[in-house]
């Protein structure tokens, strides 16, 4: 009798644990499939970067001493999301300004920041990162390289380019490609002594050789710009005005051929008057 | 005249009855596992793994030593009313202030006990990833700053324990740590109220609460940035002198109270 009330008590408890288990699964179910459905893959808070909550200063605050641990933190929860981030995802910014807040002296998140943030085509948010680890870290080349490199190719602005790269050249450590780009820069925006001394220095003192052959190319670049620029002179001498185009210098004889270099850049008279180099890409 | 040999019997049973708490057994094993977690945490950081690893380890043993400082500190001479061990110790020939001094002593023992276990784990974990030495013995002088702040917090938390429940005694030191390691934040208020009467008022509690966060090195030592010798004598100092005003304070509420 009592083996069979047992038994019954036994049943009772697997039966109500059974019950138990299938609710459980049962609402696990439906949470995949509302998490499977198109409108929580768009919201879907594990890939996206959520806005921070607080401001740096207000993080910097209660980080009670704590700051390069929940730097780290912060830059963890980053990283994590790289993959999802959008061009209209402002949060990748703001969560930049904080870890470097906490912890100024990390180096890592400046440069990714001033890698990442220009695709979403703000200048003015790269250069504010780029000073503030330029400040924050006074023996990093890194910081003000990328910076420069970054304003040249995405802010377009060559001058503030070079005030960074020369930054950048200042600072100890820095490898040849800081005054090879500072050279090329100051070629192209028609500085072509400082260019050529750059150059020259590179040629004379730089172990690596594929710098070195670059520094040769633009040594024979310059060369021809030089020529060009003579011509140009004559052309004005001879004509009492400056050549419209590189085909006046063509159809007049000055010149043979608009001379090309090896790299394929190719070098143009603005109409007024003025000699640039016109990058057309591989001919 | 304090007597060493009653400092001493107390400090060793006390660092016995610490380090028999299962509490803070796990709290090490927790802390160990940390460190070690540290490693993964290091492997998806895009290359910042050695600043991960530090950061954390510095972290964990620097909370493990407020655990012990608060947690357990704060439930030492509540523990011992409330066993009432401690009216076996009463009509004994022995000062109150060396009950107090060998309680400290006894649970800085332990803390140093738990702190020198996880500083080994941190150490091979940090050496076997490529530190140097030199910034090794910089860790190493962190987490003895470390130790000098958790003198102060014992203290304190011993201060609170004399006078209330050990629940109520680690809120008010947990609460004491985290404004002492805000202390910038009345400076900016001083600061903010310049010309005004406020800014005494601020004053007054910015020297009277501990200032914690001048034995913080440990966002500076992984950029092997250490502090220079006078700067740690002046650390010392202030924790003494501190440390002597909150010992002073204890002995004071201590006394005057009837068990």
């Amino acid at each position: 009798m009592r083996t069979l009330s047992l038994n019954r008590s036994v049943v009772a408890s697997v039966l109500v644990l059974l019950v138990f288990l299938f609710l459980s699964s049962w609402a696990q179910q439906i949470f995949d499939v509302s998490a499977q459905s198109p409108a929580a893959a768009k919201k879907n808070i594990f890939l996206d970067l959520q806005p921070p909550l607080l401001s740096p200063g207000a993080e910097k605050n209660i980080s009670f001493g704590f700051d390069n641990a929940l730097a780290d933190w912060n830059w963890i929860d980053l990283i994590q999301t790289l993959h999802a981030w959008r061009g209209d995802n402002r949060s990748v910014a703001k969560k930049l300004d904080i870890i470097t807040a906490l912890d100024p002296r990390f180096e890592y998140p400046y440069i990714i920041g001033i890698f990442i943030v220009p695709f979403y085509d703000r200048i003015d948010e790269v250069r504010a990162l780029g000073l503030k680890g330029i400040e924050a870290l006074p023996n990093s080349w890194k910081i003000p390289f990328y910076l420069g490199v970054q304003m040249s190719y995405k802010g377009n602005d060559q001058e503030e380019a070079l005030r960074y790269l020369n930054i950048a050249k200042e600072r100890g450590g820095n490898p040849g490609l800081v005054s090879a780009l500072i050279a090329a820069i100051s070629a192209k925006t028609g500085k072509y002594e400082a260019s050529r001394a750059l150059w020259q220095k590179i040629y004379e003192t730089e172990q690596d050789q594929t710098l070195k052959k670059a520094a040769q190319g633009w040594l024979e670049r310059l060369d021809v710009l030089e020529r060009i620029k003579q011509e140009i002179g004559l052309y004005y001498k001879t004509v009492g005005k400056m050549p419209a185009s590189m085909n006046d210098l063509l159809q007049k004889g000055y010149l043979k051929g608009v001379p090309e270099d090896m790299l394929q850049y190719t070098y143009a008279i603005t109409p007024d008057g003025n000699l640039e180099i016109i990058k057309l890409g591989p001919q | 005249m304090i007597n060493n040999r009653s400092i001493i019997a107390v400090a060793v049973n006390t660092f016995r009855e610490s380090f028999r708490d299962r509490i803070l057994l796990g709290a090490t094993f927790i802390s160990i596992f940390f460190i070690l977690f540290s490693l993964f945490v290091g492997s998806i950081s895009l290359d910042q793994d050695a600043k991960i690893i530090q950061d954390t380890g510095l972290t964990v043993i620097f909370l493990l030593q407020v655990f012990v400082a608060i947690f357990v500190g704060a439930s030492l001479i509540y523990k011992e009313v409330e066993r009432k061990t401690f009216f076996i110790l009463i009509p004994k020939p022995i000062r109150r202030s060396e009950i107090i001094i060998g309680k400290c002593m006894g649970l800085m023992m332990t803390t140093i006990a738990v702190s020198a276990l996880t500083t080994v784990f941190f150490l091979g974990t940090v050496l076997a990833k490529g530190a140097s030495v030199a910034l090794a013995a910089s860790f190493l002088l962190a987490i003895a700053l470390g130790l000098v702040e958790t003198v102060l917090i014992v203290l304190i938390s011993l201060f609170f324990s004399s006078l209330t429940t050990p629940v109520l005694a680690s809120l008010y030191t947990a609460a004491l740590f985290l404004i002492g390691h805000s202390s910038d934040v009345i400076y900016s208020l001083i600061r903010q109220y310049q010309g005004s009467l406020a800014r005494y008022f601020f004053y007054f509690f910015y020297y009277l609460f501990p200032n914690l966060e001048k034995f913080n090195v440990r966002n500076d030592v992984i950029y092997q940035i250490v502090p220079s010798v006078s700067d740690i004598a002046l650390m010392v100092l202030y924790a003494f002198a501190y440390g002597a005003f909150v010992f002073a304070l204890t002995v004071m509420v201590f006394k005057d109270r009837e068990y």
